[in-house]
């Protein structure tokens, strides 16, 4: 990484979290205070061996004491300062984490559905996962340290200067060539811990794709196939993980070499230095403990090199969320608001590409009157779903406009747009909880009296109470992660409760695909009716038999809108629509009657 | 498997943390016996060269250094070989550089092969739960994540492993305490004493702050796995959050999770905030008392000046080797907690992958009968749930018959147990008159294609043959029967083709035809289909299900399906609810006598006739 980009992380960084910068000043101030207390070691011992051990009139222990007294009174000293740093940094760190966690996790919010994909979702859920915890050993712990030891290093390597010049440079030149060994090696560490790593990831893959098959694996009896090639990737890790430990151990190797080399250097030179009288012999004994005390640090730092690298790695990542550009922008306040009860759908040359990707509607016209019903056919890939996301406006078409109730999608604060617009999508999602906390979605601001109220009424009109009362816990039945207690079709219904609670003049309906039991899907289209009465309804339709009930049926072909009617027009038109009529009744309604 | 019956042993967990935690290790050793024994030999011999590097100083300071500096003659082993303090202290620092790179290379290898070792261990807890996943029962897999498998892999493997990292150090750390004792008594029993003295105290720390930090530290994981979840849900869920203007809510939601767990964090930090500056000044205090016993016994003339710079410097090299220790106790909790988690999984995976024995004949379409079968599931517990009452069927070769019922009514399960993957609890079934538990190599007769299609990344090839041998032509032609051929060829590559990750560039219906590709080149005389054409388009669903049977040597099918279309291909028709068979006939006849059954399928028609009714009123 280069420096600029540290320097801009660090700056960005700071920005988003200031309380990872508040009070740094001190918290270093007492760092370097802490570490002058640790290297008092190596000068007591001096003193007590020149001027203690070593007097002239024979051991003087009173000197013994009062140096080594003193010597543990600043070390307890320097303990409690670094007790005070650590604490600093660990609250400065989390605060400073949590602000950029929960400014991530907003931000995802706020990106357009179009930079949610699937593929997406994982990488954000890391970003505030993983990726924070990261930093997180950076802010409170790794990034200190590293600090206080690059300190300590400084700090006793001014004192070996005091000492003797002569003797820092020596020690200084014996460690050159480790330093430089290990800036090469390092780099190397990183590669092949990082395909250690990416291996992982694809045992992992592979191992969730067997996962979902494990009833085909069982049933076809290819268990050991199966194993085989986990084992196989199992013992890439193994030989990777190998790899890296060779070359990681070459790392340590180096640093006690430069440790002995200094350390013995020292002794040769400082006792040269001594005979000649110009050293004590407790400095070129202190030396020896400073060589210790030097190379200790200086060794963590660049082991932790790496690690701070990552922990760069994950910060930028993050904070690139943060600063990803909202493509959605929410006029707020000064926006307009969709009048109730106007669900009118004006679309108008409406085109969208994706970004590096092909144009996906290619001027699409459409109006669509209050309280009427529309359902989209075509083929998968001919533009249906996205032209019902702009409706909802989960992202901008890149030309043209679209109009509900009369007014301009990109005018409505976001707040009138979800009042008036009402998603419900193919899959009934849920949050994990109970029935009645996942419709107080609709109405958050809602008391819980009311909501019961509410939410009783509209099973009633939905036509599911009957389904409500054979819930043994009613709406406090609980739903599972992402509903799954619940049934795909049941999951449904409460999408639809939940989007007639909203009371929305628009609504934007994904089919469900996948089959439900006959008794469910008699339910649900039943409630689909009701939510649908008297409003307007853009249905994007998988089967014909919906698309047949609709007012007005638009047939979607290569992100163009190829035909447009009511159903018995467009079977009359002997067009693409009739054709795939054609083709769908041969093949049901013939076998029933 | 026997293999992973002898691990599952391994891998069982009991008695005090002392017991527990020697189990691990010795686990780890006799997964990895050699590399280990190098480790721990190359740390112990490191150990015991630091303290004489150590004892060496302290000699040089006695009889090189002070003789050379006040002019008296050099002493010791030294003063045999030369008198010029000059050359006798470049002899000195030669001996010191030479043990130096000694000690370097010890280092070096003891790394290597340690981390080796670890490798190997890791591998070891990665292959034991790789070997389990099939042999899990489907029970277990259902009431488990299966994040659960995937972080056993990945994160439970490497914590149980972490601890092994310093654990040669850690044993060379005995080592060198032993050997830096012996030194120190040699030259004094009083400065042994007070060298020593740091070792029960560092200990007694690292015990406390084991104590306290490990309540901090459970409740931060906690609510940890709280953000995640939350996080998880809240983005899979992204497009529902949108539509609904929830996204302040649900950023309130996180936040909360989120600062609760900085909190947490912050109490975790707040803790060891003063472990490790304790732990720091433990040794230079002990260097200190050193220099004061010292003194006092240097001024009895018990010992010399050189022998309390050793002690000092002795004191100071143990720092490094007892921070190990307490690296090994401070991670052994969590590694355990990995461990059993490990274990767990190894000793859940009790289904064989053969349990049959009798050889049936593998000629025509099979015939398949249930007997007033009482039907289990696992319930992930190692119990049985039992999910169908008193269940009799026949299969007669060559038919075809559709399992029609609500959801939850059971209907999955006849099919699982008519691929042996769900067990009778009483009664039987039979394959061609043989009990289904007994017959060998069950796949070449039953194929079961489940509604999830299990795609993976790879050819389509492999997709199909699963690593089975095959040949292309007979893949082709499962292809075609599945209706899929088309596809694999404008992919462009042929077999060859590679099918990203879970087949995420195909179609949901897509994918079920290539399950079901793989079903059809087993030829197998019993094809299950548990809505496994969900997601296919219907008129292709009709083609293919017609196709099965339309050269006369098709299989026998049991099939679960949702359309009406699809139940009318069959020969007879099975009505499940709540886990009986209430009926089975013909279409017709349950239609006639089966009110269940009547309200069941026409749901269907009567919908469409309805609202046939209503777009009639609004467009007339």
């Amino acid at each position: 990484m280069s420096g600029p980009s540290v320097r801009e992380t660090f700056t960005r960084g700071f920005a988003i979290s200031p309380e990872l910068r508040r009070g740094l000043g001190v918290t270093l101030s007492l760092a370097v205070g802490a570490a002058i207390g640790r290297v008092c070691l190596p000068f007591v011992t001096q003193r007590v061996i020149d001027d203690g051990l070593l007097a002239p009139g024979g051991v003087d222990t009173a000197v013994v004491g009062r140096y080594a007294l003193a010597g543990a009174a600043l070390m307890l000293f320097s303990a409690v300062v670094a007790w005070r740093v650590r604490t600093r940094m660990v609250t400065a760190a989390e605060a400073g984490l949590a602000t950029l966690r929960i400014r991530a996790f907003d931000k995802v919010h706020e990106l357009s559905v179009l930079t949610q994909n699937e593929e997406q979702r994982g990488r954000y859920v890391s970003r505030v996962t993983g990726d924070v915890e990261t930093m997180r050993d950076l802010m409170q712990w790794t990034g200190a340290a590293m600090i206080v030891s690059a300190l300590e290093a400084i700090v006793v390597f001014g004192v070996m200067t005091l000492y003797s010049w002569v003797l820092a440079i020596v020690v200084a030149l014996a460690f050159i060539p480790v330093v430089l060994s290990l800036l090469w090696i390092q780099p190397r560490v990183r590669e092949a811990l990082q395909r250690v790593r990416a291996q992982m990831a694809d045992l992992l893959g592979r191992t969730s794709e067997q996962l979902v098959g494990i009833a085909t694996i069982r049933s076809y009896g290819v268990q050991q196939r199966m194993r085989d090639d986990l084992h196989r990737e199992i013992e890439e890790i193994c030989e990777a993980e190998r790899r890296a430990s060779r070359l990681a151990s070459t790392n340590f190797a180096s640093t006690v070499l430069g440790q002995s080399l200094a350390t013995g250097l020292a002794l040769i030179v400082g006792t040269i230095l001594a005979i000649r009288g110009d050293l004590s012999v407790g400095t070129v004994v202190a030396f020896a403990l400073l060589v210790y005390m030097f190379s200790g640090p200086l060794m963590w730092i660049i082991e932790m090199l790496a690690e701070g690298q990552r922990a760069m790695v994950g910060w930028r990542r993050v904070l690139d969320l943060c600063d990803a550009e909202v493509t959605v922008a929410d006029p707020g306040e000064g926006g307009i608001d969709i009048p109730h009860g106007h669900g009118n759908l004006d679309i108008k040359q409406v085109r969208l590409t994706y970004p590096g990707g092909p144009e996906v509607l290619k001027g699409i016209d459409l109006t669509v009157a209050r309280g009427t019903r529309i359902a989209l056919v075509g083929q998968t890939g001919s533009g249906k779903t996205s032209l019902a996301r702009l409706m909802s406006r989960f992202f901008d078409p890149t030309a043209g406009e679209i109009r509900v109730g009369g007014v301009n999608l990109r005018d409505v604060p976001s707040s009138s747009l979800r009042r008036a617009v009402a998603v419900v999508p193919q899959e009934g999602f849920l949050f994990d909880g109970t029935i009645r906390s996942n419709l107080a979605y609709a109405l958050p601001s809602a008391p819980p009296d009311d909501l019961e109220l509410r939410t009783l009424a509209a099973f009633e009109s939905l036509g599911l109470d009957a389904w409500l009362a054979t819930l043994p816990n009613g709406l406090d039945t609980a739903v599972g992660p992402r509903g799954e207690l619940l049934s795909a079709g049941e999951r449904q219904l409460v999408s639809i409760a939940r989007a007639y609670l909203r009371d929305p003049d628009l609504l934007v309906l994904d089919e469900a695909t996948s089959a439900v039991d006959p008794a469910t899907e008699v339910r649900i289209s039943r409630a689909l009716e009701g939510l649908m009465r008297g409003r307007t309804a853009v249905v994007i339709a998988h089967r014909l038999s919906t698309a047949e009930r609709a007012d007005i049926i638009g047939v979607m072909h290569n992100g163009e809108l190829v035909e447009l009617g009511a159903h018995r027009e467009l079977v009359a038109a002997r067009g693409a629509y009739a054709d795939m009529y054609a083709a769908w009744m041969s093949q049901t309604r013939d076998d029933v009657e | 498997m026997s293999r992973t019956g002898s691990r599952t042993d391994d891998y069982q967990l009991n008695g005090s943390f002392a017991r527990r935690s020697g189990h691990l290790l010795a686990h780890a050793v006799r997964t990895e016996p050699r590399r280990f024994a190098v480790a721990i030999v190359t740390a112990g011999v490191f150990s015991v060269m630091t303290v004489v590097f150590g004892r060496l100083l302290g000699q040089i300071t006695d009889q090189v250094v002070i003789p050379g500096v006040s002019g008296s003659p050099i002493e010791g082993w030294w003063g045999e070989r030369t008198q010029d303090p000059q050359t006798a202290i470049i002899i000195a620092g030669a001996v010191f550089l030479a043990i130096g790179v000694v000690n370097a290379s010890l280092v070096g290898v003891r790394r290597a092969t340690q981390g080796a070792a670890v490798a190997g261990v890791g591998a070891r807890h990665r292959t034991v739960v790789a070997d389990a996943i099939a042999s899990l029962p489907l029970g277990w897999h259902r009431s488990n994540p299966s994040g659960r498998i995937l972080s056993a892999m990945s994160s439970d493997s490497e914590t149980a492993t972490n601890v092994l990292h310093p654990f040669a150090f850690a044993i060379g750390s005995f080592v060198m305490m032993i050997a830096a004792g012996v030194a120190m008594w040699r030259m004094d029993p009083w400065l042994a004493v007070t060298g020593l003295s740091v070792v029960p105290v560092i200990f007694a720390i690292n015990l406390v702050y084991e104590r306290v930090i490990t309540p901090h530290w459970d409740a931060g994981q906690s609510l940890r796995s709280d953000v995640s979840t939350i996080a998880h849900e809240s983005f899979e869920g992204g497009t529902i959050v949108k539509a609904l203007g929830a996204e302040r809510l649900e950023g309130e939601r996180f936040a909360r999770a989120a600062r609760a767990l900085r909190d947490a964090d912050t109490r975790v930090g707040r803790t060891s905030a003063w472990f490790e500056p304790m732990m720091d000044v433990v040794v230079p205090l002990g260097a200190t008392a050193l220099m004061i016993v010292g003194a006092y016994r240097a001024q009895a003339g018990a010992v010399s000046v050189g022998d309390v710079v050793s002690a000092i410097y002795l004191v100071a090299l143990l720092a490094v080797p007892i921070r190990g220790l307490g690296w090994v106790l401070g991670q052994m909790p969590s590694a355990l907690v990995a461990y059993r988690r490990i274990g767990q999984i190894a000793a859940a995976a009790t289904e064989m992958d053969e349990p049959g024995h009798r050889v049936v004949a593998n000629v025509g379409a099979g015939a398949m009968q249930f007997v007033r079968a009482d039907i289990g599931a696992d319930d992930g517990d190692g119990g049985l749930a039992q999910i169908l009452t008193d269940v009799s069927l026949d299969l007669a070769p060559g038919t075809i018959t559709a399992l029609v019922g609500a959801t939850g009514s059971g209907k999955s399960t006849v099919a699982l147990a008519a691929s042996r993957l769900a067990r009778s609890m009483s009664g039987t079934i039979t394959l061609d008159d043989t009990a289904i538990d007994t017959v060998a190599d069950m796949g070449s007769h039953v194929a079961l294609v489940p509604q999830a299609a299990f795609v993976f990344s790879g050819t389509v090839r492999d997709n199909v043959t699963l690593g089975e041998p095959f040949p292309d032509a007979d893949v082709w032609e499962a292809l075609a029967r599945a209706n899929i051929a088309d596809v694999v060829e404008s992919l462009g590559a042929g077999l060859d083709a590679v099918l990203s990750e879970r087949g995420m560039n195909l179609s949901g219906g897509q994918r079920q035809r290539l399950a079901l590709a793989r079903a059809l080149v087993r030829r197998p005389r019993i094809l299950v289909l548990d809505d496994a054409t969900s997601a296919v388009d219907p008129r292709v669903e009709q083609e293919i299900l017609r196709g099965l049977a339309a050269d006369g040597a098709g299989p026998t099918v049991l099939i679960i399906a949702y359309r009406l279309a699809s139940i009318l291909l069959a020969d007879s028709v099975v009505h499940v609810h709540r886990g009986r068979v209430v009926d089975t006939g013909s279409h017709e006849e349950l239609l006639a006598r089966d009110p269940g059954y009547r309200e069941l399928v026409l749901a269907y028609e009567q919908d469409s006739q309805r609202a046939a009714a209503e777009s009639a009123g609004v467009v007339g």
